[in-house]
C-alpha cells in the first residue's frame, strides 16, 4: 500500500517535472521568423554574425528564417562600407531594407570627380567673401557633401601674415545631390554648428561627423 | 446531400450580401461627387458643415460646403468649398503655430519635466573668461516647449571653446537648438 502510494507520488513528481522542463523549453525556445532582405544597391550581399553558430551570408532579395534578437552583420561587397551594423529581428520583423554606403576608398575617388562642380557651385552661392573651402568630404553613395569655410581675410588690405588662424571661425555645409538631374543643393550652413534639431533633413550620421567639439 | 444544400445556402447568402451591399453603396453615391481631401498634417481632424468625417474620401451631394481642420499646435483651418458634379480634391494645408520664446511667467510647462529632458539647463547659466551659455525656452502650451542653447563670446576662439564647453559639460551641442548671440555669419 505505502509502495503503492510512494509510487503514486513519485510518478506525479516526475510528471509535473517533465510537464515543467517541457513548458520551460517551449517557453524558452527560440522564436523564428522569416525575414526577407532588400537593398538599394544591387546585388548586395551581406554576412550575418550568428551566435554560437557560423556565419550566414544573405544576398539581397533572399528570404531566410531568423531567430528574434541583434545580430550584427557587414557588406561584402568589395565597393561597399565594410563597417558593421546592427540588424535587429522582432516578432513583427518581416522585411529588412538595406541601405548601404560606398567604402571610403569609392567615396573618396568620388570626391575628387566630384570636387570642381562642388566648388564651383560653392563659389556661385557664397561670392562676396573670401574663405578657404577644408575638409571636403562625401557619404553613403556620394549623394550627400560636407565641407568646412574658413574666411581667412575679412579685409582685403590686412597683411595675411598678421592674421591669427585660431581666430577665424570655420563654418559647415551640407550640400545635397539631386539625382534626377545631378545638381548640388545646399541643405546646411554656413553654420558654426550644423545640430540635429535644426537639421532634421541631414542624416545624422553627416552630422556627427561634422561636429567641431570632436 | 445536406452538405450540397449547406454550400448552395452559403454562396445564394454570400451573393445576396454582395448584392445588396454593392445596392447600398451605389445608392449612397447616386448624385453625389467623389471628394479627397489630403491633409498637409496626420491627426487633424476634419468637419465638413460641422460634422466630423474619419475618412480623407467621401461623396458629397453638389453644394456649398464649410469645411474645417483643426490640430493642436496649428491654426485653424477653415474654408468654405463649392462641390459641382466633378470630382474635386479639396487640398487642406495646415500651418503650424510658430514657436518664441518664452519667458518664465509665460512658460506654462512643467518645469522639472523639461529639466528631465534637457538636463544641460541644469549648469547653466554657465560662464568662463572666452564665453557665456545660456538658454531660453522656446515653443507654447500647444507645441510643447525645447531649449534654445545660448553662446555668447566676442571671438572665434570663444566661440569654438563655448562649443568644446558644451562637450565638457558632458552634453553634445549638435542634440540642441544653439544660438550665438552678437555674431554674425561672415560667409555671404
Amino acid at each position: 500500500m505505502n509502495i503503492k502510494k510512494i509510487s503514486i507520488i513519485v510518478a506525479a513528481i516526475v510528471v509535473l517535472l517533465v510537464g515543467f522542463g517541457l513548458l520551460m523549453a517551449i517557453l524558452n525556445a527560440p522564436i523564428e521568423v522569416n525575414v526577407k532582405f532588400t537593398s538599394s544597391y544591387p546585388d548586395t550581399k551581406i554576412t550575418l554574425k550568428v551566435p554560437k553558430s557560423k556565419d550566414v551570408e544573405i544576398k539581397g532579395g533572399q528570404t531566410i528564417k531568423l531567430s528574434v534578437g541583434d545580430y550584427w552583420a557587414s557588406y561584402s561587397n568589395t565597393d561597399l562600407s565594410k563597417n558593421p551594423f546592427l540588424i535587429s529581428i522582432k516578432k513583427t520583423t518581416n522585411d529588412i531594407r538595406l541601405d548601404p554606403g560606398y567604402s571610403a576608398e569609392i567615396l573618396d575617388k568620388k570626391m575628387s570627380d566630384e570636387k570642381d562642380s562642388i566648388e564651383n557651385k560653392i563659389i556661385s552661392i557664397f561670392s562676396s567673401s573670401t574663405y578657404s573651402i577644408e575638409t571636403e568630404k562625401l557619404y553613403h553613395i556620394g549623394e550627400w557633401f560636407s565641407g568646412s569655410l574658413t574666411v581667412t581675410q575679412t579685409d582685403p588690405n590686412a597683411d595675411p601674415l598678421l592674421g591669427n588662424p585660431d581666430d577665424y571661425d570655420r563654418y559647415y555645409i551640407v550640400f545635397h545631390k539631386d539625382s534626377q538631374n545631378n545638381t548640388w543643393t545646399l541643405v546646411g550652413g554656413p553654420k558654426l554648428i550644423l545640430t540635429k534639431p535644426e537639421n532634421p533633413t541631414i542624416p545624422i550620421y553627416v552630422l556627427d561627423d561634422i561636429n567641431p567639439s570632436s | 446531400m445536406n452538405r450540397r444544400i449547406i454550400i448552395v445556402a452559403a454562396i445564394v447568402l454570400i451573393l445576396s450580401f454582395i448584392g445588396i451591399y454593392s445596392l447600398s453603396v451605389l445608392m449612397y453615391r447616386s448624385g453625389k461627387t467623389h471628394v479627397t481631401m489630403p491633409t498637409s498634417s496626420q491627426g487633424a481632424v476634419i468637419t465638413i458643415n460641422s460634422r466630423v468625417v474619419n475618412s480623407s474620401e467621401i461623396y458629397l451631394k453638389p453644394g456649398k460646403y464649410m469645411v474645417s481642420a483643426i490640430k493642436n499646435g496649428y491654426y485653424e483651418f477653415r474654408k468654405i468649398y463649392e462641390i459641382k458634379d466633378k470630382n474635386i480634391n479639396l487640398s487642406i494645408k495646415l500651418s503650424s503655430i510658430p514657436d518664441k520664446t518664452v519667458s518664465e511667467s509665460e512658460f506654462s510647462g512643467d518645469f522639472n519635466a523639461l529639466k528631465a529632458e534637457y538636463p544641460i539647463i541644469s549648469n547653466l547659466p554657465y560662464e568662463d573668461p572666452l564665453y557665456l551659455l545660456d538658454y531660453n525656452i522656446k515653443g507654447s502650451y500647444l507645441n510643447g516647449y525645447l531649449i534654445e542653447i545660448i553662446i555668447i563670446s566676442d571671438s572665434a576662439v570663444g566661440r569654438r571653446a563655448a562649443l568644446q564647453g558644451i562637450k565638457d559639460l558632458g552634453y553634445n551641442p549638435i542634440d540642441y537648438w544653439i544660438t550665438f548671440l552678437n555674431f554674425e555669419v561672415e560667409v555671404k
